[in-house]
Parts: C-alpha cells; structure tokens; sequence
C-alpha cells in the first residue's frame, strides 16, 4: 500500500467523505445547541424527561384508562385530593346510595369495581368525617369513583398516570384513544402535581 | 405619610390568600383541626416520583457501551466481545429498563426539538445524539454493539448461517427506512402519531422484563407495584414480536435492515466516519468467506465483477468477518 505524502490534495471520494464528516459534526452541534442549550428558546429551563399526564380539567371519565394501556393493570390510578374532600359520611366515590343510613354504608354497593376506596373515621363517630383513600394496590383506573364524585360529589377524585410504573411508551395508547385529548406530554418534574384548587369563594 | 402608617399593619399581615383561618370555635376545640390536617397530610401519590437520576445511570450505560464498542471495532477485537457488549445491552438496557431509553424513539423528540426546543427532552436529545456522533467516528456501533433491538435479532439467528437476498431487491428493500424515517419525522412535527414506536416489534418483552424487573424491586420493598401478575401488550403485539423473531431466524436483522429509521440516519453518517471499516488485512483471495457470515449483507462487490468492498453504510461492526477470514486466523 503506497503511503501518500502528507498535504497532498485528497482525492474525491476521500473529499467527499470529509465534507460529510463535517457536515454531519456540524447538523449534531447545531442539534445539540438548539436542544440542549436551549439556543432561541423564548423563557424557561429546559426540561430533562417528559412523560405523559393526564389533564384533569379535560378528563371526562369515560373508563378508556382502564383497558387502552399497554400495561395491564393500568398506570392509571384514581386518586383523592385530600384539600378539596369534604370528608362526608357519604361519599359518591365510595357508594351510590346517598340515602343510606350511617350505620349500614359499610353494606352498601360499592362504586369502585375492586373495593379500592377505602374509608378510616377520622373523628366524630358513625356521623363524623372520613378520610377516603384509594388503594393503589387494587385500584386499575376505571375512574369510576371520579366520575361520580366529579358528577355529585366535591370533586376531590380524578385520574392520574403514576410516572414510575408507566412504562413511558413514545406514543400512549391511551392518548390515541382518549376522547377529549386529556392526554398530554408535559414535563416530568411536573407530572405528579395535584391539578390547581379552584378559586375560593368570598365569604358574605 | 398617616395613609402609609395606616396601610402598614395590612403589608405586614400578607396577601389575603395566605391570611390565617378563623379560630375555630370552641365547640370544636376537642375535636382534630381537620384543615390542619389536611395541611400536614401528603399523600404518597402526590410526591414525586424521582427518576431522572436511572435515566443519568441508563444515559452513562450508553455512553460507555458506545465507547466500549467503538475500541472494539477500531482495535478489530474477536467478534465474541462485540456480542457481549450486545448482551448486555439487551439485558439492561432492553429488559431492565424497558427498552424505550432508545434513541429510535428519541428520533421523535429531536425533530420536534429542533423546531420546538422547549418542548424537548434533554434526555432524549442526548439519547438521539451521542449514537450519530460515535457513529462519525467508528460507523454504526450503536447497532452492533449497544441497541437492544439489534442484540435481540443477533442472537436470534446467531446459530444459522445467515441467507443472502439478491442484490438489487437488497438495495431496493434499503429504501424503506428512508420513507420511514420521512413519514416518522412529518407525523412527529404534524403531531399526529409517532410511528417508530407502533413499527417497534420488541417492546412488547421490553416493557414485561421492565414490569417484572419492578416487581422484584418491590419484593425488598423499594418501588411500588400492584401484587399479582403485570402484563403488557395485546395480541396483536405479541403477534408482531413473533413474527419479527420468526424472521430474524431465516433473514438476519430484518428490523434493522428494513425498518429502522435510525439505522438508516447511522448509515448515512457512518459513511463519513473517521475509522472505517476495512476487510481482514492480508492478502485477499476472494474465498467469500466474509460475505458469507455477514448477518447484514454488507460485504459485496460493487457492480458485478468488481472489487470487494465493505459498504459502510450497512456495516454495523460485529466483526464477524474478521473471525471468519482464514488468511486474518493465522496473524
């Protein structure tokens, strides 16, 4: 193999091939710069992971969670927003009838298909305030109890995707199918915060 | 000067929203302070879920696959430490964690990232780049030694000999990662779907041996998971991914060669790369053995009749040509 003096004009293809190389270094920079320094960008930090949430003012309940994940059970989990309960005897999340007298609420059908709204006393006896929670551990993200605690209730239940067992597929199944669009990429830092209170009223 | 005394105490008292409550009455006084209760009480799904550090962890794994294939294929390493980088790749990257830290998706995020940055990922816009920049140096690494999609298809038909397809339906086939590559970054930008990942055959068992590396995390107790089985996919997908791994066995790499999008943006770089691959030194006496075990149909002659070459644009680095040439055996 003969050794080529150093300087010489380098043929085509080899000229090519570095024009490429340079190229290449310079699409990977300009990427890199944009992105990463966040080159043009109008205001904030950038984020490092986004992940996929549901936007609660969007959702409207329509149970979809519960069989378009991939991941069965689902990563969506119904939760309480323990600020906004009102913590009543009864709960439209927890069972339908709200006629049922207090001493027999614990026999009365259920909303949630799997038991997981579960209520402790937190004072006051058989007529005081409940906390109610739900048990993730059962809970597969029918977001029935959401739906009748947002139709008749304070509001307090929605849905949410818990970030660390979604399996953060690029695309959500369930995006695709949400009516509403409620599914939304937003930045992980984000994810796990609790959807804003809404305004307080004047007291009279 | 009186009107600012007077306005002193309301400054001093805050803005009204963050105004003490009433005290409550002292008919409540035995009772719990419920607000104050609900003011202590965090719920364990209203925290955050810190997961940025492992993607760091998964994002220093790539790097130092990427370097470690890299050396490998520049210093022309038996092709078995190639293969075990492969692996590795497959277990950790592919079935611990799920398979989607992966630059092919990542494809997604950088193109929207370019015209939208603050709608980008770092994370990912590393994931999408670190591979194209080893990719100028030592060709497609990424592919032969860190992705594990490849890794799967690899050890698929690692047994067989691999079946060559005629050249010019090669050639020909080689195309569809290009129109694949257009259609995922025009749906990417429309917003409509992100097509990479719905092609992807693999995720289906990436996202099980995610779930179930999970589960047993959950065992000593250091992540939640629902007790019972966790599943993943339809039928439809596991479909799919036997049919992708049915494949693999007779026509070597057919995701990689056919599909992948970002194999084709690696090929296209690899062409420019600064350490290119050669075939095995030595003098050259066109047994064919090379091509033979190529699994990507990288080693050929141009035109009919003309000299062999290795196209750097297919080439992903296994070396298993080097491995097969009798003449480089004996040095």
């Amino acid at each position: 193999m003969e050794q080529e003096p150093r300087g010489a004009p380098p043929d085509r293809r080899e000229f090519l091939r570095r024009a490429g190389r340079g190229v290449g270094a310079a699409f990977l920079a300009g990427t890199a710069g944009r992105i990463l320094l966040g080159a043009g960008r109008d205001s904030g930090r950038p984020a490092d992971r986004w992940s996929w949430r549901i936007d609660p003012s969007k959702c409207v309940f329509c149970t979809k969670c519960a069989t378009a994940c991939v991941r069965r059970p689902s990563a969506v989990k119904a939760v309480n927003d323990q600020k906004l309960c009102s913590n009543c005897v009864v709960c439209y999340g927890h069972i339908f009838n709200r006629h049922a007298p207090a001493d027999q609420i614990d026999l009365q059908p259920k909303v949630c298909p799997v038991n997981a709204v579960r209520r402790t006393l937190l004072f006051g006896g058989p007529e005081g305030f409940y906390l109610y929670e739900i048990r993730h551990e059962d809970c597969f993200g029918c977001g029935l109890c959401a739906r009748e605690c947002n139709r008749h209730g304070s509001k307090s239940m929605f849905l949410v995707i818990r970030p660390d067992l979604c399996l953060d597929c690029a695309e959500c199944t369930i995006a695709r199918v949400c009516p509403t669009g409620a599914v939304v990429r937003a930045p992980r830092q984000a994810a796990t915060e609790v959807r804003e209170p809404p305004p307080m009223e004047e007291p009279r | 000067m009186t009107a600012a005394l007077w306005l002193l105490p309301i400054f001093l008292s805050g803005p009204p929203g963050e105004r003490p409550q009433e005290p409550a009455p002292p008919a409540a006084a035995q009772e719990p302070d419920i607000q104050a209760y609900k003011e202590r009480l965090v719920p364990a799904e209203y925290r955050p879920f810190r997961s940025v550090p492992w993607e760091l962890v998964d994002l220093g794994v790539l790097v130092a696959l990427l370097a470690a294939a890299a050396v490998l294929a520049i210093r022309r390493s038996p092709w078995r430490r190639m293969l075990g980088l492969a692996v590795f790749a497959l277990l950790y990257l592919g079935f611990l964690r799920g398979g989607c830290l992966c630059p092919i998706g990542a494809v997604v995020e950088a193109s929207r990232g370019i015209l939208w940055p603050e709608e980008a990922g770092r994370i990912a816009a590393l994931l999408f780049l670190v591979p194209l920049a080893a990719a100028l140096v030592a060709g497609r690494v990424f592919c032969g030694g860190a992705c594990p999609l490849g890794a799967a298809q690899y050890l698929v038909f690692l047994g067989s000999r691999p079946r060559r397809i005629p050249a010019g339906v090669e050639r020909a086939l080689r195309v569809i990662p290009w129109g694949i590559l257009a259609a995922t970054v025009w749906l990417a930008v429309r917003g409509g779907c992100l097509l990479v990942c719905r092609l992807d055959p693999f995720v289906t068992a990436f996202a099980h041996g995610q779930a179930w590396f999970r589960k047993f995390l959950s065992l000593v107790g250091l992540v939640f998971v629902e007790p019972g089985p966790v599943a993943a996919g339809d039928a439809a997908a596991w479909a799919w991914l036997c049919g992708a791994l049915a494949l693999s066995m007779v026509v070597p790499m057919p995701f990689c060669r056919y599909l992948c999008p970002y194999g084709a943006l690696l090929g296209l770089f690899s062409r420019g790369a600064l350490c290119r691959k050669a075939l095995p030194a030595g003098a050259c006496t066109g047994c064919g053995a090379c091509a033979r075990v190529c699994p990507v149909q990288a080693i050929g002659p141009d035109r009919p009749g003309g000299p062999v070459r290795v196209n750097q644009a297919r080439c992903i680095r296994c070396g298993r040509c080097d491995g097969a040439c009798p003449r480089a055996k004996g040095t």
